[in-house]
Protein backbone atom coordinates (compact mmCIF):
# COMPACT_ATOMS: atom_id res chain seq x y z
CA UNK A 1 0.00 0.00 0.00
CA UNK A 2 1.45 3.39 -1.01
CA UNK A 3 1.06 6.19 1.50
CA UNK A 4 1.37 9.89 1.07
CA UNK A 5 1.05 12.91 3.32
CA UNK A 6 0.89 16.39 1.94
CA UNK A 7 -1.03 19.60 2.06
CA UNK A 8 -3.78 20.55 -0.32
CA UNK A 9 -6.62 18.55 -1.65
CA UNK A 10 -9.59 19.07 -3.82
CA UNK A 11 -12.00 17.13 -5.85
CA UNK A 12 -12.56 17.58 -9.52
CA UNK A 13 -16.13 17.93 -10.72
CA UNK A 14 -17.31 14.78 -12.44
CA UNK A 15 -17.12 15.56 -16.18
CA UNK A 16 -19.26 12.55 -17.06
CA UNK A 17 -22.21 13.33 -14.78
CA UNK A 18 -24.07 15.40 -17.44
CA UNK A 19 -23.32 12.67 -20.01
CA UNK A 20 -24.62 9.95 -17.72
CA UNK A 21 -27.71 12.04 -16.90
CA UNK A 22 -28.34 12.41 -20.65
CA UNK A 23 -27.96 8.65 -21.12
CA UNK A 24 -30.33 7.96 -18.24
CA UNK A 25 -32.81 10.51 -19.63
CA UNK A 26 -32.70 8.81 -23.04
CA UNK A 27 -33.27 5.43 -21.44
CA UNK A 28 -36.06 6.88 -19.32
CA UNK A 29 -37.82 8.42 -22.31
CA UNK A 30 -37.69 5.01 -24.00
CA UNK A 31 -39.29 3.33 -21.00
CA UNK A 32 -41.96 6.03 -20.76
CA UNK A 33 -42.82 5.72 -24.47
CA UNK A 34 -43.03 1.96 -24.13
CA UNK A 35 -45.23 2.19 -21.04
CA UNK A 36 -47.53 4.83 -22.56
CA UNK A 37 -48.03 2.63 -25.63
CA UNK A 38 -49.76 0.03 -23.43
CA UNK A 39 -52.79 2.22 -22.77
CA UNK A 40 -54.58 5.23 -24.19
CA UNK A 41 -54.72 8.22 -21.85
CA UNK A 42 -57.63 10.64 -22.07
CA UNK A 43 -57.00 13.56 -24.47
CA UNK A 44 -57.01 16.07 -21.61
CA UNK A 45 -54.31 14.00 -19.85
CA UNK A 46 -51.80 13.94 -22.71
CA UNK A 47 -50.62 17.54 -22.65
CA UNK A 48 -47.11 17.46 -21.24
CA UNK A 49 -47.74 14.09 -19.60
CA UNK A 50 -44.44 12.61 -20.72
CA UNK A 51 -42.48 15.55 -19.37
CA UNK A 52 -44.31 15.42 -16.04
CA UNK A 53 -43.61 11.68 -15.72
CA UNK A 54 -39.98 12.29 -16.68
CA UNK A 55 -39.57 14.92 -13.97
CA UNK A 56 -41.12 12.75 -11.25
CA UNK A 57 -38.88 9.80 -12.11
CA UNK A 58 -35.79 12.00 -12.37
CA UNK A 59 -36.41 13.27 -8.86
CA UNK A 60 -36.51 9.67 -7.63
CA UNK A 61 -33.70 8.38 -9.78
CA UNK A 62 -30.90 10.89 -9.35
CA UNK A 63 -29.64 9.92 -5.97
CA UNK A 64 -26.15 11.21 -6.47
CA UNK A 65 -22.93 9.83 -7.93
CA UNK A 66 -21.79 6.21 -7.78
CA UNK A 67 -18.38 4.63 -7.28
CA UNK A 68 -17.67 1.72 -9.61
CA UNK A 69 -15.84 -1.19 -8.00
CA UNK A 70 -15.31 -4.88 -8.63
CA UNK A 71 -15.19 -7.91 -6.33
CA UNK A 72 -12.15 -10.20 -6.31
CA UNK A 73 -14.23 -12.62 -8.38
CA UNK A 74 -14.54 -10.01 -11.11
CA UNK A 75 -18.17 -8.99 -10.51
CA UNK A 76 -18.61 -5.26 -11.20
CA UNK A 77 -20.98 -3.15 -9.16
CA UNK A 78 -21.76 0.47 -8.47
CA UNK A 79 -22.24 1.75 -4.95
CA UNK A 80 -23.51 5.17 -3.95
CA UNK A 81 -20.47 7.34 -3.34
CA UNK A 82 -22.13 8.65 -0.18
CA UNK A 83 -22.14 5.11 1.28
CA UNK A 84 -18.45 4.63 0.52
CA UNK A 85 -17.50 8.01 1.99
CA UNK A 86 -19.50 7.20 5.09
CA UNK A 87 -17.46 4.02 5.69
CA UNK A 88 -14.19 5.97 5.44
CA UNK A 89 -15.48 8.90 7.49
CA UNK A 90 -16.54 6.62 10.35
CA UNK A 91 -13.14 4.91 10.33
CA UNK A 92 -11.32 8.26 10.48
CA UNK A 93 -13.56 9.69 13.20
CA UNK A 94 -12.93 6.60 15.35
CA UNK A 95 -9.28 7.68 15.73
CA UNK A 96 -8.73 9.73 18.89
CA UNK A 97 -8.00 13.39 18.20
CA UNK A 98 -8.95 13.26 14.53
CA UNK A 99 -12.01 14.52 12.71
CA UNK A 100 -12.61 13.76 9.05
CA UNK A 101 -13.22 16.69 6.75
CA UNK A 102 -13.37 15.85 3.04
CA UNK A 103 -13.29 12.23 1.85
CA UNK A 104 -12.76 11.04 -1.69
CA UNK A 105 -12.66 7.40 -2.82
CA UNK A 106 -11.72 6.46 -6.38
CA UNK A 107 -11.56 3.07 -8.09
CA UNK A 108 -8.01 1.76 -8.51
CA UNK A 109 -6.09 -1.45 -9.15
CA UNK A 110 -5.93 -3.79 -12.11
CA UNK A 111 -8.62 -4.33 -13.25
CA UNK A 112 -9.87 -0.90 -12.26
CA UNK A 113 -12.20 -1.03 -9.29
CA UNK A 114 -10.58 -4.09 -7.72
CA UNK A 115 -9.01 -1.72 -5.17
CA UNK A 116 -9.66 1.81 -3.96
CA UNK A 117 -7.62 4.99 -3.59
CA UNK A 118 -8.60 7.16 -0.66
CA UNK A 119 -7.85 10.88 -0.34
CA UNK A 120 -8.93 12.60 2.82
CA UNK A 121 -8.44 15.77 4.76
CA UNK A 122 -8.60 15.86 8.52
CA UNK A 123 -8.62 18.24 11.43
CA UNK A 124 -6.40 17.18 14.30
CA UNK A 125 -6.44 18.07 17.97
CA UNK A 126 -3.64 20.36 19.10
CA UNK A 127 -0.68 18.47 20.54
CA UNK A 128 -1.13 15.30 18.55
CA UNK A 129 1.81 13.85 16.63
CA UNK A 130 0.61 13.76 13.05
CA UNK A 131 3.14 11.19 11.81
CA UNK A 132 2.17 8.48 14.30
CA UNK A 133 -1.52 9.33 14.15
CA UNK A 134 -1.48 9.13 10.35
CA UNK A 135 -0.41 5.49 10.67
CA UNK A 136 -3.36 4.81 12.96
CA UNK A 137 -5.71 6.53 10.50
CA UNK A 138 -4.37 4.43 7.63
CA UNK A 139 -4.80 1.17 9.55
CA UNK A 140 -8.33 2.14 10.57
CA UNK A 141 -9.37 3.17 7.05
CA UNK A 142 -7.70 0.19 5.40
CA UNK A 143 -9.38 -2.27 7.80
CA UNK A 144 -12.79 -0.63 7.38
CA UNK A 145 -12.69 -0.65 3.59
CA UNK A 146 -11.66 -4.30 3.51
CA UNK A 147 -14.21 -5.40 6.12
CA UNK A 148 -17.18 -3.32 4.91
CA UNK A 149 -16.63 -3.21 1.17
CA UNK A 150 -14.53 -6.33 0.69
CA UNK A 151 -12.12 -4.28 -1.44
CA UNK A 152 -8.49 -3.47 -0.46
CA UNK A 153 -7.21 0.12 -0.19
CA UNK A 154 -4.34 0.60 -2.65
CA UNK A 155 -3.38 4.06 -1.46
CA UNK A 156 -4.43 6.39 1.34
CA UNK A 157 -3.50 10.08 1.09
CA UNK A 158 -3.99 12.15 4.21
CA UNK A 159 -3.95 15.94 4.37
CA UNK A 160 -4.05 17.77 7.69
CA UNK A 161 -5.77 21.06 7.04
CA UNK A 162 -6.77 22.29 10.47
CA UNK A 163 -5.98 22.06 14.16
CA UNK A 164 -8.63 22.25 16.85
CA UNK A 165 -8.52 22.69 20.60
CA UNK A 166 -10.89 20.62 22.77
CA UNK B 1 -48.31 -12.83 -23.15
CA UNK B 2 -46.26 -9.98 -24.63
CA UNK B 3 -42.48 -9.85 -24.39
CA UNK B 4 -42.78 -7.08 -21.82
CA UNK B 5 -45.16 -9.26 -19.73
CA UNK B 6 -42.57 -12.05 -19.80
CA UNK B 7 -39.88 -9.62 -18.69
CA UNK B 8 -42.07 -8.50 -15.77
CA UNK B 9 -42.65 -12.12 -14.69
CA UNK B 10 -38.90 -12.82 -14.90
CA UNK B 11 -38.18 -9.62 -12.96
CA UNK B 12 -40.53 -10.73 -10.16
CA UNK B 13 -38.86 -14.17 -10.00
CA UNK B 14 -35.40 -12.67 -9.78
CA UNK B 15 -36.53 -10.08 -7.22
CA UNK B 16 -37.74 -12.95 -4.98
CA UNK B 17 -34.39 -14.74 -5.29
CA UNK B 18 -32.28 -11.65 -4.68
CA UNK B 19 -34.21 -10.42 -1.64
CA UNK B 20 -33.73 -13.83 0.02
CA UNK B 21 -29.93 -13.30 0.08
CA UNK B 22 -28.44 -12.56 3.51
CA UNK B 23 -27.26 -8.98 3.56
CA UNK B 24 -29.89 -7.67 1.12
CA UNK B 25 -32.24 -5.46 3.10
CA UNK B 26 -34.54 -4.40 0.25
CA UNK B 27 -34.63 -3.61 -3.44
CA UNK B 28 -35.23 -0.14 -4.82
CA UNK B 29 -37.90 0.11 -7.53
CA UNK B 30 -36.59 -0.46 -11.02
CA UNK B 31 -36.96 2.03 -13.85
CA UNK B 32 -40.19 0.52 -15.15
CA UNK B 33 -41.69 0.55 -11.68
CA UNK B 34 -40.70 4.19 -11.19
CA UNK B 35 -42.31 5.09 -14.52
CA UNK B 36 -45.47 3.17 -13.62
CA UNK B 37 -45.71 4.92 -10.24
CA UNK B 38 -45.02 8.36 -11.72
CA UNK B 39 -47.54 7.74 -14.53
CA UNK B 40 -50.12 6.72 -11.96
CA UNK B 41 -49.54 9.97 -10.05
CA UNK B 42 -49.74 12.08 -13.21
CA UNK B 43 -52.78 10.29 -14.66
CA UNK B 44 -54.38 9.45 -11.31
CA UNK B 45 -54.49 5.69 -11.94
CA UNK B 46 -53.30 2.64 -9.99
CA UNK B 47 -49.61 1.99 -10.59
CA UNK B 48 -49.33 -1.75 -10.15
CA UNK B 49 -46.80 -3.69 -8.09
CA UNK B 50 -43.31 -2.21 -7.81
CA UNK B 51 -40.58 -4.64 -8.81
CA UNK B 52 -37.02 -4.31 -7.57
CA UNK B 53 -35.40 -6.02 -10.56
CA UNK B 54 -35.63 -4.94 -14.20
CA UNK B 55 -35.13 -7.63 -16.83
CA UNK B 56 -34.97 -6.24 -20.37
CA UNK B 57 -33.92 -7.66 -23.68
CA UNK B 58 -32.25 -5.79 -26.50
CA UNK B 59 -30.42 -7.18 -29.48
CA UNK B 60 -28.44 -10.21 -28.44
CA UNK B 61 -28.34 -9.58 -24.71
CA UNK B 62 -30.37 -9.88 -21.55
CA UNK B 63 -29.90 -7.02 -19.11
CA UNK B 64 -30.71 -7.46 -15.44
CA UNK B 65 -30.75 -4.18 -13.50
CA UNK B 66 -30.83 -4.33 -9.71
CA UNK B 67 -30.80 -1.48 -7.19
CA UNK B 68 -30.30 -2.94 -3.73
CA UNK B 69 -30.25 -1.67 -0.17
CA UNK B 70 -27.84 -3.73 1.92
CA UNK B 71 -27.36 -4.14 5.65
CA UNK B 72 -24.16 -4.37 7.69
CA UNK B 73 -24.09 -8.12 8.24
CA UNK B 74 -21.74 -8.94 5.35
CA UNK B 75 -19.19 -7.10 3.26
CA UNK B 76 -20.56 -5.51 0.09
CA UNK B 77 -18.34 -7.65 -2.15
CA UNK B 78 -19.58 -10.85 -0.52
CA UNK B 79 -23.23 -9.90 -1.11
CA UNK B 80 -22.49 -8.79 -4.68
CA UNK B 81 -20.85 -12.13 -5.46
CA UNK B 82 -23.86 -13.98 -4.11
CA UNK B 83 -26.30 -11.81 -6.10
CA UNK B 84 -24.40 -12.64 -9.28
CA UNK B 85 -24.45 -16.37 -8.39
CA UNK B 86 -28.17 -16.33 -7.68
CA UNK B 87 -29.03 -14.51 -10.91
CA UNK B 88 -26.82 -16.83 -12.97
CA UNK B 89 -28.32 -19.88 -11.25
CA UNK B 90 -31.88 -18.63 -11.93
CA UNK B 91 -31.01 -18.24 -15.58
CA UNK B 92 -29.44 -21.70 -15.68
CA UNK B 93 -32.60 -23.28 -14.26
CA UNK B 94 -34.86 -21.38 -16.64
CA UNK B 95 -36.48 -18.82 -14.32
CA UNK B 96 -35.26 -16.26 -16.82
CA UNK B 97 -35.07 -17.19 -20.46
CA UNK B 98 -31.47 -17.25 -21.52
CA UNK B 99 -30.66 -15.58 -24.81
CA UNK B 100 -27.33 -14.04 -25.69
CA UNK B 101 -25.01 -12.20 -23.35
CA UNK B 102 -26.06 -11.58 -19.78
CA UNK B 103 -25.36 -8.11 -18.36
CA UNK B 104 -25.95 -7.61 -14.66
CA UNK B 105 -26.10 -3.93 -13.73
CA UNK B 106 -25.99 -3.84 -9.95
CA UNK B 107 -26.07 -0.71 -7.83
CA UNK B 108 -25.85 -0.63 -4.06
CA UNK B 109 -28.09 2.28 -3.15
CA UNK B 110 -27.42 2.28 0.56
CA UNK B 111 -25.91 0.23 3.34
CA UNK B 112 -27.27 0.42 6.81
Amino acid sequence: MDMNEHVSSGTEPDPTSSESHQETDDQLRGVIDEYMSTFQPEPEDTAGVRERILQLVRDDLYRGPSTHLQTEHGHPFAISTASVRSIVRNAVDSVDGIRARSVDVEPAGVPEGSAATVSLTVAMRAGISFASTADVIRRSVSAAILAELGIPAARIDINAEDVYVD
Amino acid sequence: MTERDEEIVESLRLADSVTSIDGVRALAPGLHALVATATAKVLRRTGGEPVGVDVTRGGDRVKVKIDAHLDHTRSVAEVVDEIFSVVEADIARGAVEAGGRLDIDLRVVSRG
